[in-house]
């Protein structure tokens, strides 16, 4: 999976590149508007986060070159406000990412426009686990588990989030959806049922104080 | 009730009252003196009857013939030709009548004295007379005459000039109007313009103005309106542009604010949640520090900045040689990294400036200059008497800056080179305190530059120039 980064602030751009990479996305970064044209002209990409503000030639700019080729993007911006993002969504963009934002929001962001731009490689193996979201199916070793819809959601979650840590409060926001309250059991529990039923007591790691982590081998 | 209501209403209740007060004084004026033109001619007429008859009743009461008098008069008088117009009745002393025309219908009046003649005007349905009476004495008889004449045609005609009277009055009224009408919608046309301009004014059109070209009252108001109107909509366009400057620079400052944000907290986000390799730790932790330093420098501007805004500073006479001194001093330790020469030239001179705000409008100058120059060359400061005050100026032999950005320097945030400047530690906010240290001085920057050649910045300090 190809995505190329057009971000003029080195750091933001590294940064980007950085936890897209461990995620197994193939990553190129260019730091201006005319050199994201040139590449563009000769490669093709499953994704462009695009930076509006660039030097050279602007985002809204760059749309343009890219809206015919049909290649889903999403806007990185410091410019938050409605009408911004009014005006992102107008020119085509598939989602809009404001600064400053969080990592797990990026890689969400990315992995649902390419699953919705039909991109997204819809099939997770770890182990002798087999996730495939198309049919919410989860099979071990051949065998289907039989899951509850927050612990597939939550598989869900930390699968594509592998190797990052997740913080309790993130993983209670993102699957039952409300302000986390402090109480954790709920997490713990549902946690603990999943490492059951796939056979995850290794890979699903506790990190003291803070959550899990799915660990796999990059 | 609008103006022109009020004039017509006045007009016309004026002219309606003059014109009835003329008009009843012409037509009652001219009825008089028809009436009393009459008047005169019947008692003349009278006059002139009783000597008549006095004549020829003479001839034969003179003989005691008392029938032949009577007979004689009826001959006469039936003959004369003023008797087929004038009905007249002759009656005795004792009351019998001697002679009467058929239209005589009033009795006489039997009492009036012998020579007097005497008028009064008698009705008779709508017709009018006057009656004429008179005694007249021969020898020892005495005549009662009496002479009706007819006036209603007098009457009728002061009917007919008052009814004719009336539809001149209707005429000239209508007219009246008229041409109040016009004439006050030609009066107030100025101060309906105003009023309209006004509107559209406090409508937002602050473009319209009111069209009155003429030298009264009315065109001076206009004229006063316009002149408000004009330094209101300097003052609304002032407002307007210090509120788009405010906005511009609060996105900015929002753009500015969030980027480095963005590295910081993604960089530790990233630490937080993920096993990295060590080089790749020490990298995100570098651009933790490097984009914090950022965030620092930029609030440490921003400061300045604000607290420019909100101080009043103290003016202080203070020489120019001092201040080069202490900014050439400050700017030192800087100039020594890159092995840069700062040659200062000074005239002597007292000037009432505030030490501190020059000295860092100085220092950021240099400090840029500094940046723009090559290792082991030359910065210039020269503040010198000229023309029109004292001039300062710094010149470098740098790289320059290109024509375009030459009008955007001040602005806030504004980077020719983001990434050099950012690699520097600039925030782009160096020459905004610049130009508001220069405007608090009464003066502006002057910028001239060449790419490749190097630029020079100065201001005048005592000039004219607002």
């Amino acid at each position: 999976m190809r995505i190329l980064i057009v971000e003029d602030e080195k750091p933001i751009a590294n940064l980007i590149d950085l936890n897209l990479s461990s995620c197994g996305y193939q990553c190129t970064c260019v730091y201006d508007g005319l050199a994201a044209a040139d590449l563009l002209e000769e490669n093709t990409f499953d994704l462009i986060l695009l930076d509006i503000m660039l030097p050279g030639a602007n985002g809204f700019e760059l749309m343009d070159q890219i809206r015919p080729t049909g290649t889903p993007v999403i806007f990185i911006t410091a410019r938050g406000s409605v009408a911004d993002r009014v005006q992102g969504l107008r020119a085509g963009a598939d989602d809009y990412l404001v600064k400053p934002f969080e990592i797990v929001e990026l890689i969400a962001r990315v992995e649902s426009v390419l699953r919705r731009a039909g991109k997204a490689d819809e099939r997770y193996e770890i182990d002798d686990v087999v996730i495939e979201p198309r049919s919410m199916l989860v099979t071990r070793g051949g065998v289907p588990v039989t899951l509850t819809h927050k612990e597939y959601e939550l598989l869900l979650l930390f699968v594509r989030n592998r190797n990052i840590a997740l913080f309790r409060d993130t993983i209670y926001e993102r699957v039952w959806g409300t302000e986390y309250t402090g109480d954790s059991r709920t997490v713990d529990l549902h946690v603990q049922r999943l490492r059951k039923k796939l056979g995850w007591e290794k890979r699903l790691v506790a990190i003291y104080k803070v959550g899990y982590r799915l660990e796999v081998a990059p | 009730m609008k103006f022109t209501w009020k004039m017509i209403s006045i007009v016309a209740l004026l002219l309606a009252v003059a014109l009835s007060v003329s008009g009843y004084i012409v037509v009652r004026g001219s009825f008089r003196s028809s009436l009393d033109y009459e008047m005169n001619d019947a008692r003349e007429d009278m006059r002139l009857f009783g000597l008549t008859v006095q004549a020829l009743c003479a001839d034969e009461l003179r003989y005691g013939n008392e029938d032949g008098a009577v007979q004689s008069l009826r001959t006469l008088l039936t003959q004369d030709g003023s008797a087929q117009q004038r009905e007249f009745s002759i009656l005795s002393e004792s009351g019998t009548v001697l002679v009467r025309t058929n239209g005589m219908q009033q009795s006489t009046e039997m009492d009036t004295p012998v020579g007097a003649i005497q008028t009064r005007i008698v009705t008779d349905g709508n017709r009018r007379f006057i009656l004429c009476t008179q005694n007249v004495s021969c020898f020892d008889s005495t005549f009662y005459l009496s002479r009706m004449r007819e006036i209603t045609s007098i009457f009728t005609r002061a009917d007919e000039d008052l009814s004719r009277y009336q539809w001149i009055m209707l005429a000239i009224l209508t007219v009246g109007i008229g041409i109040t009408t016009v004439l006050t919608f030609y009066l107030t046309r100025p101060i309906r313009r105003i009023s309209r301009a006004a509107k559209q004014f406090s409508e937002g059109q602050y473009d319209k103005r009111a069209v009155v070209r003429s030298n009264d009252e009315l065109g001076q108001l206009a004229q006063s309106f316009n002149e408000m109107a004009d330094s209101l909509e300097i003052k609304i366009h002032e407002l307007a542009d210090a509120a788009q400057r405010q906005k511009d620079f609060t996105a900015s400052f929002a753009h500015e604010l969030k980027t480095p944000l963005t590295s910081v907290i993604g960089y530790a986000d990233t630490l937080r949640s993920r096993v990295l390799p060590a080089k790749k730790q020490v990298e995100a932790a570098n651009y933790i520090f490097s984009e914090g330093k950022r965030l620092e420098a930029m609030s440490f501007a921003l400061l300045d900045l604000f607290a420019l805004e909100r101080e009043t500073p103290q003016f202080r006479k203070t020489s120019a040689s001092r201040i080069v001194q202490d900014t050439a001093a400050s700017c030192a330790y800087l100039l020594k990294e890159k092995n840069i020469r700062l040659e200062t030239r000074v005239e002597e001179q007292e000037l009432n400036v505030v030490p501190e705000l020059l000295q860092t409008l100085l220092y950021n100058l240099i400090d840029n200059a500094r940046k723009a120059s090559e290792e082991g060359s030359i910065i210039r400061l020269y503040a010198r008497q000229v023309e029109n005050g004292f001039r300062f100026s710094v010149r470098d032999n740098g790289r320059g800056i290109p024509q375009e950005a030459l009008a955007r320097l001040t602005e806030a945030f504004y980077m020719v080179d983001k990434s050099r400047a950012r690699a520097e530690g600039g925030a782009g906010l160096g020459l905004a305190l610049c130009r508001q240290i220069a405007e608090l001085h009464k003066t502006s920057l002057i910028f001239e530059s060449e790419v490749g050649k190097g630029t020079c910045v100065s201001f005048v300090l005592g000039g004219e120039t607002e």
